[in-house]
């Protein structure tokens, strides 16, 4: 039976206002959600209730990405790699992590990604975010 | 459009965040306040009086609601608003009040797709950085934007002061604003990866860490001041042991929200 946690329903209903998608995978939880975030707007890119929370801010030409736990044990996150374009760049941003957490009974692993393209005239950036949250078996 | 903005403890924002966050899917405009206080500030109508007072009242210190214009360029000249840096110099935009009679200000208006509002991490480090030194002859902008800096320094006493961007938009910027705040500036369209730095005594320099590096080949001995920014604090000291190499030293140091600065100075 999978966590709680994990529950495409509960992430669903918290992301909706979102536009996050949350479905069932095997053991765990897929989540996708993009959306145009105004210049110096810090918005949510992703929310997993009592888990995570994932916060983007694109600042001129940088992105600021903030994990918030939402557990009593913080989920770790581990920059995997990614592109941090730059103005002039045609390369949008693009960041992977891993992510670990400890919630009780079994332990969840997971990947991010996010994507960012900047529209600098606009003065807004688009935002394309995916994670799979998966239990850990013993 | 309505803009709603709370004032709250600094200590404070990220709980309140948790709570709000989940509701504003437009997101939130958090700003730095004195006293160990913070602004979170969103626009529309998303969330009722009753509702703000029933999920975060016990953490206001203040509110304050306002009627906006509903366009996306006046809430982006509202995310940046008036700072002050070091309690010596206030930058604000031409829609703020101005500052008080013989308070050194700059007044920047940015223009789309140039940076240097004043708002980020990086511009007010090199603005804190700058206040430490005593003006003495030439300064460069390198990375100029809008040209913030380079007016600050202008301001401050620097003379000649130069700026250098590689996007035409920042140097017409740069020159649009020292016009607005009465100081010359020559801002000249520049790519640091093709040629070096003007031999100025005090460069600033708010670029990527490859160009960082590019300069750090190519600067003039009579550079004895060089302020280093946009750098995120993984990357300092690939830029510090780059400079070094040019005989550049710390002399001073900021790190905000993830970036790094440096002060540097030959021995």
């Amino acid at each position: 039976m999978t966590l709680a946690l994990l529950d495409p329903s509960r992430a669903a209903s918290a992301g909706a206002p979102h536009g996050q998608l949350a479905t069932a995978v095997a053991g765990g939880l897929r989540l996708s959600c993009h959306k145009l975030v105004e210049d110096a707007a810090r918005a949510t890119i992703l929310l997993v209730p009592g888990l995570l929370r994932l916060d983007v801010r694109p600042l001129e030409d940088s992105l600021q990405v903030f994990a918030r736990a939402l557990h009593p044990v913080p989920p770790r996150w581990e920059l995997l790699g990614g592109t941090a374009g730059e103005a002039a760049a045609d390369e949008p941003y693009r960041l992977e992590w891993r992510v670990d957490a400890a919630p009780e009974p079994r332990p969840v692993r997971g990947r991010v990604v996010v994507a960012m393209t900047v529209d600098f005239d606009q003065g807004v950036a688009h935002f394309v975010a995916e994670a799979v949250l998966l239990e850990v078996s013993a | 459009m309505r803009r709603v903005a709370l004032t709250l403890r600094a200590d404070s924002v990220e709980d309140v965040l948790d709570v709000l966050m989940p509701l504003l899917p437009e997101g939130v405009y958090e700003r730095e306040l004195d006293g160990g206080r913070a602004e979170v500030a969103f626009y529309g109508d998303g969330l009722t009086d009753g509702q703000l007072e029933a999920l975060v009242g016990h953490a206001l210190l203040d509110r304050g609601d306002e009627e906006v214009p509903d366009s996306r360029e006046e809430r982006r000249r509202r995310a940046g608003r008036a700072w002050t840096v070091g309690g010596r110099l206030r930058v604000r935009s031409p829609e703020d009040p101005p500052s008080p009679a013989g308070t050194l200000e700059v007044v920047i208006e940015p223009a789309p797709g140039t940076f240097g509002t004043g708002a980020h991490p990086t511009t007010r480090a090199c603005l804190e950085l700058l206040l430490e030194l005593e003006p003495e002859g030439g300064l460069g902008d390198l990375g100029c934007g809008s040209g913030v800096v380079a007016i600050a320094a202008a301001r401050m006493g620097w003379e000649p002061v130069f700026g250098l961007d590689a996007d035409q938009r920042a140097v017409d910027s740069t020159h649009a604003n020292a016009q607005r705040n009465g100081v010359a500036i020559r801002a000249v369209l520049a790519d640091l990866r093709e040629i070096p730095p003007p031999p100025a005594r005090t460069l600033v320099a708010n670029v990527p860490l490859d160009v960082h590096e590019r300069v750090a080949t190519a600067l003039s001995p009579d550079t004895q001041h060089l302020i280093v920014s946009g750098i995120t604090a993984t990357q300092e000291e690939a830029a510090a042991a780059a400079y070094a190499q040019a005989g550049l030293f710390a002399a001073g140091r900021r790190v905000a929200a993830g970036w790094a600065a440096l002060r540097l100075a030959r021995p």
